[in-house]
């Protein structure tokens, strides 16, 4: 048996945690699309209030609804991350002024401390398929939809050198939240950027 | 007036003589003894740890002299003691009184000869004599007591920590750091009193405080500095005749040194933060579901600080929508003022009803306090959060439609954004390019334009019902530029040819309707092109925008989402196993991580080095301690601890080995294992 | 009479010239230095004895041997010298340090020290006693009883770089984070896809001046068995995890065969065996040289052996990645000490050979002894062990018995 990578979806007691439920496996796809890395063949959940938090050092976790963290999540959480878990936040709303932003930017940094913006010349962008300028766009947020902004940076929360919190307002989870089979009708796949979020992780 | 009852007036004024010769002796012994201690004191100072005794000590002294001089004038109050005492001392009684007195029955013979005695002046000068040596005593101790510095008397009557100024200085002051007061004053919103301390190594203090030291002599000469960091002159002040240091105390622990001459002295600034306001929600006690939202919630909280409360409120956020719409209010309530409460209670009610909640939507309720920390906060601290869920009616129904990935509209859209940002940046960097560059490169955004134009062109003849022959991509081949008017006019003529359509709107169908947007970017980006050919990116910028505006407003007009439960996928990994092109993927580095543990050894040799240091230069040493203490606070707060009573012992000349050893058994960090199997010792490691 | 002719007859013997046979009660160096200057002038003794409280130090023990051979027959005993020993090393670790192996009679209580100072006080119990020392200045010094022994560790230079070789992945990750947070500079290659690779350093140059140890992650490794091999027989260490082992190029440099992947024996990491909520690949069919190092419920979970000049570890674990984040307790930390002691019982050391005269004294000063004049003895006969104590008792025997029959003969005279 070789050990694999499986991809986690966090669970936690507000919002919608389960907004984006294909973004795992079109993760999932991905990985096994472009790498030779050992994948499990489907997400798990796992509630941040878990010790099952620490099994998995990847994490996803997503949601348009306010962010409010129960006091064993956080502790949960602020271990996983001190022990070398990385967590990826993404905006679902892609709206800075949305209380997904507000509320998890804030339990965050309650948790960990503050996401700061992370240079577009950060080796996650070139940590499979180079990304010269940066995160890639979204159409949502091309769109206007959302803050009407084209976000620039992604934000880190880095611990001892390594991007410890990962929070995107570009919102990938509407962007990816298609099912993998899906890939045949794009000319472009506009999930390598995932590739880099997941072997910078088992790298890093 | 008989003989027994002037023995007996005279045993009065003895009496009350003796009382007060004692109350004399009494006094002056317990002044005496302040002021010995006092020019004690003065000559070479005295332990505070002593100086606090004097005052008792005085006490029990006067007490005791006092006691004694009583105790020895015991004897007055037996009649025929004091007529025995006034025989020994009046001649002319020749033992008449003590006879009278023994008498059982009165004898007019000897009173009258008793009488005939005047023993006043006998008692004057023996209350003369008895009470005169006191008096003197007494005035001269006072004298000199008085004639003391006060500095010198309030070290004595009153010993507090920092009164070491207060001793004089004894002609010239060789070094002004010693001695030296620190005071601690706390932030106001505390309430807590102001601490000095003498001779400080380390001052703890809260974040934010003042920090005032203190010490003889004019500052001028006297420098400070702050983790090496000079610190401004100006904050080094003369007061009368004591110079003084005035910093806030920093976020972090820090190394205050202080320079006069050849003279250093090193003050470890240890400070510690404000805690953050404990808030807990005890109603509602847990996450609710409500059918019908109607009435009020009940809301209560309970609030602690570690200095005081400033305010406290709930917050509240009602979440509504579903899929990518959501729409949010949130507010504030119940706000109470808590004044500077170390502990509040916050309670009211949530009105539902104003709240208008729909089914499916959400409210989240937190308690929230703030402290009155002002210096470096405020500190808020929050409760956890209660949702209260208003249920759809079919919120367990779904249906499964899968995600689709951006349609045509989204990439032309894509596209024409970043266009913008290409052309936004090289309208940026256009004063640091030549111009042929500018041009290139403003052409090649023109190509790009003039193949989304397309693009838009072939969406919307495609939806009119028409052939794409409008126009060729091809740049330089570009067709003619078609007014909107025309366009519309063109689109019209085609949907009313092709589509009969019925749903008219107004003049125009709503195919027209529908494409006018994109109409009006096909417009908008024939004219960017055009700019962008000439290498005018500046100038295309307007139309751009225009032609991204009107590309919204398309897809605000036809977006359309729907969502549902997805099913659960499970990848087919070996199916897509690296199906996927990998062109530009590439080898990447990877970064090292620092070590961890090296501080730890950093901190032992430095340690070891201090040690070695005593025996030559005990202050160097002592300084090294100290800053080691400064690096230890924070990473290693087991060695500061360890090297505290290491430092005092040391400054004060005691014995220091014990507490030395007991430091460097946390600074080596020596493990002790048993090797059980010879055959694996030679491994050493793990096993 | 015949008592009091004896003990005379002694006295006058032992008050007179040594010209045959000298006892010493060894009690402090100082004394004996000074009967040894005494008996190397003239008149030279035939024979001597020296009953030891302390073990001599080297130069005692070398004038001594000078004597044996100088024809003077050299005995020695021991009155309660503790058998004290101590050996110190070099950690095979880039934080430094030294590790002190410590022999004594178990039950005592010893006293290490440095060139600084007290280090700590331990109490000594059955086997060797292993102390982990991070920081010391100068040599050891061990007292035990009055009796000292020192050591210094013998210089060597320690090449920091690990080589991690292997798939991408949670384990190489963590193993990689442990060691370089311990001070391990890593070099690592780890594939990705293919031909595509995050690399960090110059992971194939494999040579034991810079490198100290290689650890194969996994069964990938075996794309570089031949520089692997080639580096430990050449003196390298090589640190084969997992299902390393089961690629056939480096089955060769392993310990053991890999049996079939073990379950965890439990669920959870429990702080005092934590490792056995891991599963792991157990070592079956050990080399004849391999040395188990690990066990668990009855099979082998890490072996050593030697191999050419440089040293194989196999370790069956393919996800202690899970103990650094699921451990109870200071997971990490235990994590990062135990991959870096995995590393260290491989990694290549270069030690400089030590010196015969070593400056830092005698590391096990009852074992010289024993080097340099042989088997403790019994005093010589003619000597009869008459010390200047035991002298001082005899005379005030002998003059209690001449009162008492000076006593006798007056009492007797009175009646």
């Amino acid at each position: 048996m070789t050990p694999t990578f499986t991809f986690a979806t966090a669970q936690y007691e507000s919002g919608d945690w389960d907004s984006a439920p294909l973004v795992p496996p079109n993760i999932i796809d991905t990985i096994a699309r472009y790498t030779e890395i050992p994948v499990t063949p489907a997400g798990v959940i796992v509630s941040l209030a878990s010790p099952d938090l620490l099994r998995y050092p990847l994490l996803y976790l997503t949601g348009h609804l306010p962010v409010r963290f129960t006091d064993s999540e956080r502790r949960q959480l602020r271990e996983f991350l001190e022990r070398g878990g990385m967590l990826f936040v993404d905006d679902h709303n892609h709206d800075v002024d949305g209380v997904f932003h507000k509320t998890a930017t804030e339990e965050i940094t309650r948790t960990i401390g503050e996401p700061k913006p992370l240079p577009n010349t950060h080796p996650l962008y070139s940590a499979f398929f180079k990304f010269t300028d940066g995160p890639p766009t979204t159409s949502h947020e091309l769109n206007g939809w959302g803050d009407n902004l084209v976000h620039k940076n992604l934000f880190a929360v880095m611990r001892e050198g390594r991007i410890a919190v990962l929070y995107s307002s570009k919102d990938y989870s509407s962007e990816w939240g298609y099912h993998p089979d899906s890939k045949r009708f794009q000319s472009v796949d506009n999930t390598k950027f995932a590739v880099n979020i997941v072997v910078y992780a088992l790298t890093a | 007036m008989t003989a027994r009852e002037r023995v007996a007036a005279a045993r009065r004024t003895l009496g009350a003589t003796i009382g007060a010769r004692a109350l004399l002796w009494g006094l002056a012994a317990g002044a005496g003894l302040l002021a010995i201690v006092a020019v004690i004191d003065m000559m070479i100072g005295v332990p505070r740890a002593l100086r606090v005794f004097a005052v008792p000590a005085a006490a029990i002294a006067a007490l005791g002299v006092a006691g004694y001089a009583l105790w020895r004038g015991r004897r007055v109050r037996s009649l025929p003691a004091v007529a025995l005492w006034l025989e020994e001392r009046v001649s002319a009684l020749r033992y008449a009184l003590v006879t009278a007195l023994d008498s059982p029955l009165p004898s007019s013979y000897l009173e009258r000869d008793i009488a005939a005695v005047h023993w006043a002046p006998v008692i004057r000068r023996t209350l003369g004599h008895a009470l005169l040596p006191p008096l003197v005593l007494l005035a001269a101790v006072a004298t000199l007591l008085f004639a003391l510095p006060a500095g010198v008397r309030a070290r004595i009557s009153a010993p507090r920590a920092g009164d070491s100024l207060l001793r004089p200085a004894g002609g010239e002051i060789r070094n002004r750091l010693s001695p030296l007061v620190a005071e601690v004053i706390p932030p106001a919103y505390t309430g807590e009193k102001h601490v000095s301390l003498d001779e400080p190594s380390s001052v703890e203090v809260l974040a934010g405080s003042h920090l005032v030291l203190r010490g003889r002599g004019a500052a001028t000469g006297i420098t400070a500095a702050l983790n090496s960091t000079p610190l401004s002159p100006a904050l080094l002040r003369d007061s009368a005749d004591q110079w003084r240091l005035d910093i806030v105390a920093p976020a972090k622990p820090a190394a205050l040194e202080l320079h006069d001459r050849n003279h250093s002295r090193t003050v470890i600034i240890a400070p510690h933060a404000d805690s953050l306001p404990v808030v807990t929600l005890a109603a509602p006690a847990r996450d609710t579901v409500i059918r019908t939202p109607k009435g009020a919630l009940a809301l209560a909280a309970a609030a602690t600080d570690d200095y005081g409360l400033d305010a406290g409120w709930f917050e509240y956020i009602v979440s509504s929508g579903e899929g990518e719409t959501f729409t949010f209010k949130s507010g504030v309530i119940h706000r109470v003022n808590a004044g500077g409460a170390r502990s509040t209670t916050l309670s009211g009610a949530l009105d539902l009803d104003s709240l208008q909640l729909k089914p499916g939507d959400l409210v989240h309720v937190r308690a929230v306090a703030r402290d009155r920390n002002h210096i470096t906060g405020p500190g808020i601290g929050v409760s956890e959060t209660r949702t209260i869920r208003v249920p759809r009616p079919s919120e367990y129904d779904s249906i499964a439609v899968e995600g689709a990935p951006p349609t045509d509209v989204d990439s032309s859209q894509i596209s024409q954004r970043m266009l913008i940002i290409l052309t936004e940046k090289l309208q940026t960097r256009r004063a640091k390019l030549a111009r042929a560059d500018v041009v290139k490169e403003s052409q090649r955004i023109g190509s790009d334009e003039a193949r989304l134009r397309q693009h838009i062109g072939e969406i919307v003849f495609a939806r009119l019902g028409g052939s794409q022959q409008t126009e060729d991509a091809g740049g330089n081949n570009a067709p003619a530029h078609m007014t909107p008017d025309q366009l519309l006019a063109a689109a019209n003529a085609a949907t009313q040819a092709s589509a009969g359509a019925t749903d008219f709107e107004g003049d125009e169908t709503p195919v027209v309707a529908v494409n006018r947007p994109l109409l009006e970017a096909y417009n908008a980006m024939w004219d960017a092109s055009r700019s962008l050919e000439v290498g005018e990116p500046g100038a295309a910028l307007p139309p751009m925008r225009a032609a991204l505006a009107a590309i919204q407003r398309a897809r605000n007009a036809e977006r359309l989402y729907l969502r549902g439960k997805a099913p659960v996928v499970i990848v087919d990994i070996a199916k897509v196993r690296l199906a996927g092109k990998r062109d530009d993927a590439s080898s990447s580095s990877r970064l090292p991580r620092a070590a961890l543990d090296s501080s730890a050894e950093r901190r032992a040799e430095r340690f070891d080095a201090a040690v070695s240091e005593l025996a030559s230069n005990p202050a160097a040493a002592i300084d090294s301690l100290l800053a080691l203490r400064v690096d230890a606070l924070e990473s290693a707060p087991e060695l500061a601890g360890a090297l505290a009573p290491a430092i005092d012992a040391l400054r004060a000349g005691h014995n220091a080995t014990d507490a030395l050893v007991r430091a460097r058994r946390v600074a080596a960090g020596v493990s002790v294992a048993r090797v059980e199997s010879p055959r694996a010792a030679e491994w050493s490691g793990a096993w | 009479m015949c008592a009091l002719a004896l003990l005379a007859w002694m006295i006058v013997r032992s008050a007179a010239p040594r010209d045959s046979a000298e006892v010493h009660e060894s009690t402090d160096s100082r004394a004996l230095q000074a009967a040894l200057v005494a008996w190397t002038l003239a008149p030279e003794p035939t024979s001597v004895h020296v009953t030891a409280a302390f073990a001599p130090a080297a130069r005692e023990r070398q004038w001594l041997r000078a004597l044996a051979r100088a024809g003077v027959r050299v005995s020695w005993s021991r009155d309660s010298l503790p058998a004290t020993a101590i050996e110190v090393a070099e950690r095979t670790d880039p934080a430094g340090g030294v590790r002190a192996y410590i022999a004594a009679p178990a039950g005592t209580r010893a006293t290490l020290s440095d060139a600084v100072g007290l280090i700590d006080t331990i109490a000594i119990t059955p086997g060797a006693n292993a102390l982990s020392l991070p920081v010391t200045a100068g040599a050891l010094d061990l007292l035990v009883r009055g009796q000292h022994a020192r050591a210094a560790a013998p210089d060597s230079i320690l090449p920091r770089q690990v080589v991690v070789l292997g798939r991408a992945g949670w384990e190489g990750k963590f193993i990689m984070a442990a060691l370089e947070e311990r001070g391990w500079k890593v070099s690592s290659r780890l594939r990705v896809g293919p031909n595509v690779f995050v690399t960090q350093g110059t992971p194939i140059a494999l040579d034991t001046a810079h490198t100290g140890a290689v650890i194969a992650l996994d069964s990938s490794a075996a794309q570089y068995a031949s520089a692997i091999t080639t580096f430990e027989r050449s003196g390298g260490g090589v640190v084969l995890a997992g299902d390393a082992p089961l690629a056939a190029p480096l089955r060769a440099l392993a310990p053991g065969r890999t049996g079939t992947r073990v379950a965890a024996a439990s669920l959870a990491f429990a702080s005092a065996n934590p490792r056995r909520a891991l599963g792991f690949f157990p070592i079956v069919a050990s080399a004849g040289d391999a040395v188990p190092l690990e066990s668990r419920d009855g099979r082998v979970v890490a072996a050593a052996r030697r191999a050419g000049a440089g040293r194989v570890v196999q370790l069956g674990y393919d996800e202690t990645w899970r103990w650094r984040l699921a451990g109870t307790g200071d997971a990490p930390a235990a994590h990062r000490d135990y991959w870096s002691a995995v590393v260290s019982a491989a990694a290549y050391r270069a030690t400089k050979p030590a010196s015969n005269a070593g400056p830092a004294g005698d590391a096990a000063p009852l074992a010289s002894l024993y080097a340099d004049l042989g088997a403790p003895g019994t005093p010589p006969a003619a000597a009869l062990s008459i010390t200047p104590g035991l002298r001082w008792w005899m005379f005030a025997l002998l003059a209690l018995l001449l009162l008492a029959e000076w006593g006798s003969r007056r009492l007797r005279g009175a009646r």
